[in-house]
């Protein structure tokens, strides 16, 4: 893999450099800007394969660059904000954002995401196979049926076959939510019985080894109170 | 057009103008000419439009201006009709009329005689009633002979006055008489004997003509005898003609009423196009003009009266020949009907007057207006306005002097009474009451006057000696009487129409619509009884407004230093954040550094924690916390939030005893929030539960409540009250070494209101216990 160049736009310069630094120490290439302006006419200057944009910005603030950038490029974007509500972060990630970091945020978990996204991007050729017989694909998920594997950005996931029955049954129905009775009875072919606690155990342990986050969770969620989902990604 | 109507279209014009160059200046180059070319078309046709317009309401004005001055000429007409119709109708009553006085004097009787030959030769002249010679008889008893005697002006046939009425009036006083002189009631009444007066026909004066009409009674009627009962006979024929007479007098009467109404209809028609009702904003100023319209229609009811009062009394007077009608009673109705007449007589001088003063004052415009000076008040103070108003009060001023004033300073005093402006009294109840209490007090008056009028009135009649010198008492009296009620009443509808007004803002105030108050007050002049009090209510709604935008502005200062102080927080920690991680990355640092690094690095996360918290906090405080409900099971919440933290109650060594129900425990809730609701308190319960305790969680469903409660043995001495704990940043343990924000109470309690459910914070002892209760949803 060649190097990869991340642009970091955020207005305060001491960000800037603390992100570059953590993510030359990674071993990447950076690039800096510091309004939405700026991080355009970089973009066009040189080869950017991620950016990292900061939401609040003097001029062109980070959604309207956002828009701007997806008007040119596909690059994955990674959005930084001090907003924390869902409806902000449904609203980055619809216009055209790959994914959205709170702040502040763990140097940890950005780079993380930052590797994530890049190996989606990456190995995009691989996802000319998507769709193919015995795959499902959502996002940067891939669960291949008949060689019971789970990639998650293109790493390999080792999940147990119960793990595996539980994520695939949900990924066959994404959006759609099940009650713990309705995904034991899938997965287990028992009767349902007393097993909110089983179900929400296992599902605990499916996010904490697909999910970056597993307090945020990206694609595994637990709608409180009524049961379990996939979230429907299309990007 | 007026001046003022030229003034408001011109002023539109500017208007219009000022827009158009705001827009052009906002638009680009191509649609500026587009718009002129646009603009001038619409221009000419508004020109043209209003041309048109010009020259309709010209003519259109001639024939209303036109309308309306001959429906006041109608008026005129049909009002003096009346009036001269009034007194005509006076001048016919001596003549059926009889004296039965018993102590009446003989010199006066005669005198009375004699003023009534006066009036009928008057008629004669006149050609009014009469035509030719009239003859008369007149009989005279007095008190002390046996029997009156009869005296007549007939000489040449003077069996025509014993035509069959006369006769058979005759024979029936002559049969009292026998029966009187019988011995009943020989106090009452004695009639002279018809017979006998026809026996002595040569002992009566008789005249030929009445030319020479004079009574001649002899002398011994003169001295010292009373006269105990007088009556005039007509013959039958000239009663008729009388009736024919009157007959006629009745035909025009009713042209005169027509006249009236005619008038009235031509008034309220043109007056109405010249006046806009479309000014008059609300029934109650209608009043103003309705009370004048119904004062003409009175008018007319009275002058009715008038004309069948007359026609029926003659009908009367055809049959009876000799009445004795007791004249003073109606002659009272009369009086009443001059008196209503004289008002509205006054209020069509007071129009005419008000309105020969505005064209004086040039103001031909307004001045048509003012005809129905009260219908627009607005006009009226416009009409007072400017430079002329001070001209003509400077003219009027020098040589009416200081009387003037004083007229309008009594008519002031008098009006602020009757409408209660110049009474004292804090309340309207008050105001009113005593305004009520002066109404009566002079009602009181006129009656009082009225009825001394009256009196003398009936006496005078009674004898109709011609001595009614106190007939104006009577009238005074009556006019006070009309004009105090008709002041009350305008009074008392002027005041409801601010106190309408009153309503109407007191209703402005309950819709919230503060600004509208202002607007609504300024139909009231400054001199209204309720004006202070709607200044008050203006100044609460003011004070309203200025609350209401406070606190929105306070709210949204609120949300914003949030979302500023939460940006501003969280930036230069992230920075923290991240060079902290930096310096971790650093290998060749001294043993000791690092773990100066780890400390750091452990406060930067709970500061973190502690911020996110009391943004969380704040707006979950604040209203501002986006909630999404939905029906959710409270069971599969417990279960998952528990399966959720099953690592963390591992670690923490305690134990969970869970009693869960699973029917009907579903709720309306954000299941998102919820999750945070129990996530902190059970965090609350690990964290502060006294080592190898026990956690009891419960769920219960009982009469449409799911009630959850969480239970633990605190592991220090709990020093505080129950309530106290939600407070921020209160923790249990008073010396803060534990971490945490001291927000998840707080958050937990904040989030539940919010959902729609209940939170209570118990304190037993050492046991310490959250309750959170949520009604239940019913399914289907």
């Amino acid at each position: 893999m060649e190097q990869a160049r991340i642009l970091v736009v955020d207005d305060d310069h001491d960000i800037v450099e603390a992100i570059c630094k953590i993510l030359e120490r990674e071993g990447f290439l950076t690039a800096c800007a510091y309004d939405g302006v700026e991080a355009v006419e970089k973009l066009m200057e040189q080869e950017i394969h991620l950016i990292i944009l900061d939401v609040m910005m003097p001029k062109l603030d980070g959604l309207s660059a956002t828009m701007r950038i997806r008007e040119r490029r596909n690059i994955p974007i990674i959005i930084l904000s001090a907003k924390t509500e869902d409806s902000d972060k449904v609203l980055g990630l619809t216009m055209g954002a790959d994914d959205y970091v709170t702040k502040p945020f763990s140097p940890t978990e950005l780079v993380a995401r930052v590797k994530s996204q890049l190996r989606r991007y990456m190995s995009l050729g691989d996802y000319e196979t998507a769709g193919k017989e015995g795959e499902l694909v959502l996002g940067g998920l891939r669960l291949n049926t008949d060689k019971k594997q789970v990639l998650v950005d293109g790493q390999e996931v080792k999940l147990t076959a119960k793990e595996f029955s539980i994520l695939e049954f949900l990924m066959r129905h994404p959006g759609k939510v099940y009650s713990a009775e309705e995904i034991y009875e899938r997965v287990w072919h028992e009767d349902a019985y007393s097993v909110e606690n089983t179900v929400m155990v296992h599902i605990r342990r499916i996010r904490e080894k697909i999910e970056i986050n597993p307090k945020e969770p990206k694609y595994l969620k637990v709608v409180w109170g009524i049961g379990y989902k996939v979230e429907a990604i299309f990007y | 057009m007026g001046k003022g109507w030229e003034n408001m279209e011109e002023e539109k014009k500017n208007v219009e103008r000022k827009q158009e160059l705001t827009g052009q200046m906002e638009n680009g180059e191509e649609r500026k000419t587009d718009k002129l070319g646009k603009k001038e078309l619409e221009k000419k046709r508004e020109k043209k439009n209003s041309e048109k317009r010009k020259k309709n309401s010209a003519s259109r004005q001639f024939f209303v201006v036109l309308g309306f001055l001959l429906g006041v000429f109608l008026l005129s007409a049909g009002v003096y009709a009346g009036w001269t119709t009034y007194y005509d109708s006076d001048l016919i009553e001596p003549f059926v009329c009889s004296y039965r006085e018993s102590d009446m004097h003989a010199r006066e009787v005669l005198d009375a005689f004699q003023n009534m030959m006066d009036r009928m030769k008057f008629y004669r002249n006149s050609g009014t009633f009469f035509s030719g010679n009239v003859n008369y008889g007149y009989y005279i008893k007095l008190t002390d002979t046996e029997g009156g005697k009869i005296y007549s002006n007939m000489s040449d046939d003077i069996s025509k006055i014993f035509d069959k009425n006369i006769r058979s009036l005759m024979y029936t006083m002559e049969n009292l008489n026998e029966e009187q002189s019988s011995g009943e009631d020989k106090d009452t009444f004695s009639y002279y004997d018809c017979y006998r007066w026809d026996a002595e026909g040569d002992t009566g004066v008789i005249y030929k003509d009445y030319e020479e009409s004079r009574v001649e009674v002899p002398e011994d009627l003169l001295v010292s005898k009373k006269i105990d009962k007088l009556g005039i006979c007509f013959s039958e024929d000239v009663l008729r003609e009388k009736q024919n007479a009157w007959n006629n007098y009745a035909v025009f009467l009713v042209i005169m009423g027509a006249m009236l109404l005619l008038g009235v209809i031509l008034i309220l028609y043109f007056g109405g196009k010249l006046f806009s009702y479309r000014k008059i904003t609300n029934y109650f100023r209608r009043c103003f003009v309705e009370i004048p319209v119904a004062l003409i229609i009175l008018a007319f009811i009275l002058l009715y009266l008038c004309y069948e009062r007359k026609i029926s009394l003659f009908a009367a007077a055809n049959h009876m020949i000799m009445l004795e009608t007791s004249l003073g009673s109606m002659q009272l109705v009369m009086d009443m009907i001059a008196g209503a007449l004289i008002l509205t007589g006054c209020f069509f001088v007071l129009f005419f007057g008000v309105y020969l003063f505005a064209v004086f004052l040039g103001e031909k415009e307004r001045s048509v207006v003012s005809f129905f000076w009260f219908v627009y008040k607005d006009y009226r103070e416009s009409l007072w306005e400017g430079e002329e108003r001070k001209q003509f009060l400077k003219r009027l001023r020098k040589p009416l002097g200081s009387l003037g004033t004083q007229i309008a300073g009594i008519w002031k005093l008098f009006w602020g009474v009757f409408s209660g402006k110049s009474i004292k009294g804090s309340t309207i109840a008050q105001r009113e009451r005593k305004r009520a209490l002066v109404f009566a007090g002079m009602l009181l008056l006129c009656v009082i006057g009225m009825a001394a009028g009256s009196r003398s009135l009936l006496a005078a009649h009674s004898y109709h000696v011609g001595d009614i010198k106190n007939q104006w008492l009577l009238s005074v009296s009556f006019a006070l009487f009309l004009m105090v009620t008709a002041v009350y009443l305008l009074g008392t509808i002027r005041n409801l129409m601010d106190y309408a007004v009153m309503e109407e803002m007191i209703q402005k105030v309950y819709e919230g619509k503060y600004q509208e108050v202002g607007a609504a007050k300024k139909q009231i002049s400054e001199d209204s009884v309720c004006f202070s009090d709607m200044e008050k209510l203006e100044q609460i709604g003011n004070g309203f407004e200025k609350a209401v935008e406070d606190q929105v502005h306070a709210e949204r200062m609120k949300v914003e230093l949030l979302t500023n102080v939460s940006h501003d927080l969280k930036t230069p920690l992230t920075s923290i954040i991240s060079y902290v991680e930096l310096l971790d990355m650093e290998p060749d640092l001294p043993e000791e550094a690092k773990e100066y690094v780890s400390i750091l690095k452990k406060k930067a996360e709970r500061l973190k924690t502690i911020i996110s918290e009391v943004f969380e906090l704040a707006k979950a405080t604040s209203g501002e916390i986006q909630i999404e409900k939905k029906e959710i099971d409270f069971y599969r919440l417990v279960v998952q939030t528990l399966a959720d933290m099953q690592d963390r109650i591992d670690a923490s060594g305690l134990k969970i005893k869970e009693k869960l129900e699973k029917e009907n425990v579903v709720i309306y809730s954000d299941g998102e929030r919820m999750y945070r609701v129990l996530q902190n308190l059970m965090d609350n319960a690990l964290k502060y539960s006294m080592k190898g305790t026990r956690i009891y969680v419960e769920l219960v469903s009982e009469d449409g409540v799911v009630t959850f409660t969480i239970k633990n043995i605190a592991g220090y001495e709990m020093e505080f009250e129950a309530g106290d704990i939600t407070e921020r940043f209160v923790r249990g343990d008073k010396n803060r070494t534990t971490e945490g924000s001291g927000l998840g109470l707080s958050i937990a309690q904040g989030f539940t209101i919010a959902c729609g459910g209940e939170f209570a914070v118990v304190i037993d002892g050492d046991m310490f216990k959250v309750r959170v209760e949520f009604p239940v949803v019913e399914k289907g």
